[in-house]
């Protein structure tokens, strides 16, 4: 009888062990999801191959690329946010290739792909290690997507059990939207100058 | 229920025989299972050094390796140093040479930079004969034949600090074996 009871006990413990795993089982996108590092404006932030500071948002109503005498201006319906920040590799040399704006709605803005001949953007340059340099990431948003956001800026744009910055803006209310951010291309390549309007 | 449990002397020796029969079965599914995974890893990575000492050379991956120059070219007000690394290979065995070239520049904190896709301008001004020298990977795609001797180059940029600098090749036929030029 001691026996029978046991048995019973033991498959009755089984099946509500078996029962709690499966309601606690992480999905495939949870166990690969990137590994947030938080931080603000300012701070220098480290990822586990690149290390990034962003050290200023401007919001603009156009950005104008100037290459010699030459000028693009890029016009938008909403808002760009122009980010200057400094990266460098950590071990290795290495490509950030993804960077978005998570507005607070919850809304994801890839880094703008109107640039193809912009300089300095953070995808086209190679991070070396100990060679910390100046990139810019360009985002086209909505106005009402400007306020408490975060960049996110990691390696790739899926980047299974790698780090992912979080970093949060700093935009003032009311906004202050410029009304045209300049970026000079420089003499040498990638070299670039911003200035606003 | 009590059917599920061993009761005569004979089921529990099946007992006890499946469940040693199990220790022994369970490591032998999970080798099984990764054994090819594992063999691959292996051979992309870089585990096993084969150094050549400063102006000697070494033999790795079908060919006979040496580093010839190391150029360090600082372009006034630049924050990087530019570094060309001239080496050659004397093919011994062209279908292992045959091979994808990884190469990269490292110092004595094993940081590591990879060579750039073009040569920096001050590389093509002051060291032209270097630069037009072909590129790792693209020397190693050519057809060779034994005995030729193949002149490469890569360039680097690096911070204008770095102490002493090793150049790491590896080809994809030779990995997990890399070479250390000194």
């Amino acid at each position: 009888m001691i026996r029978v009871l046991g048995s019973i006990a033991g498959l009755t413990a089984a099946i509500a062990i078996l029962y709690s795993l499966q309601q606690t089982m992480p999905g495939y996108a949870d166990i690969t999801r990137p590994i947030a590092v938080h931080g603000a404006i300012g701070d220098r932030l480290m990822a586990r191959n690149f290390e990034l500071t962003a050290t200023k948002v401007t919001l603009a109503q156009r950005i104008v690329l100037r290459t010699g005498t030459r000028e693009r201006v890029f016009e938008t319906t909403g808002l760009w946010a122009v980010v200057e920040a400094q990266a460098a590799a950590r071990h290795e040399s290495v490509t950030v290739t993804a960077a978005s704006w998570l507005g607070p709605s919850g809304s994801r803005y890839a880094m703008s792909q109107r640039f193809p001949t912009m300089p300095g953007l953070l995808p086209s340059e190679r991070l070396e290690p100990g060679l910390p340099r100046k990139v810019l990431m360009l985002f086209e948003l909505p106005e009402s997507q400007a306020k408490d956001a975060t960049i996110l800026v990691s390696r790739t744009p899926f980047t299974p059990i790698d780090n992912e910055l979080h970093i949060k803006t700093n935009v003032p209310t009311p906004l202050f939207v410029r009304n045209v951010a300049r970026i000079t291309r420089g003499t040498t390549p990638g070299d670039w100058r911003l200035e606003i309007q | 229920m009590a059917a599920l449990l061993p009761s005569t002397p004979k089921e529990r020796r099946a007992f006890r025989w499946s469940a040693l029969a199990l220790l022994a079965a369970l490591p032998i599914a999970v080798v099984a299972s990764s054994y090819e995974d594992v063999i691959e890893w292996r051979s992309s990575q870089e585990l096993n050094a084969i150094v050549a000492a400063p102006s000697k050379s070494a033999v790795y991956a079908g060919a006979e390796w040496r580093l010839e120059r190391v150029h360090r070219l600082n372009e006034p007000g630049a924050a990087a140093l530019v570094v060309i690394v001239e080496f050659e290979a004397t093919v011994k065995d062209p279908a292992v040479f045959a091979a994808t070239c990884n190469v990269a520049l490292t110092d004595a904190s094993k940081r590591r930079w990879k060579p750039q896709f073009l040569a920096p301008s001050i590389g093509r001004r002051v060291r032209p004969e270097a630069v037009e020298r072909p590129r790792c990977g693209s020397a190693s795609l050519k057809p060779v034949k034994t005995g030729d001797k193949i002149k490469m180059a890569e360039s680097f940029m690096t911070p204008p600090d770095i102490g002493d600098i090793d150049l790491i090749v590896s080809l994809s036929t030779a990995r997990p074996a890399y070479l250390v030029l000194d």
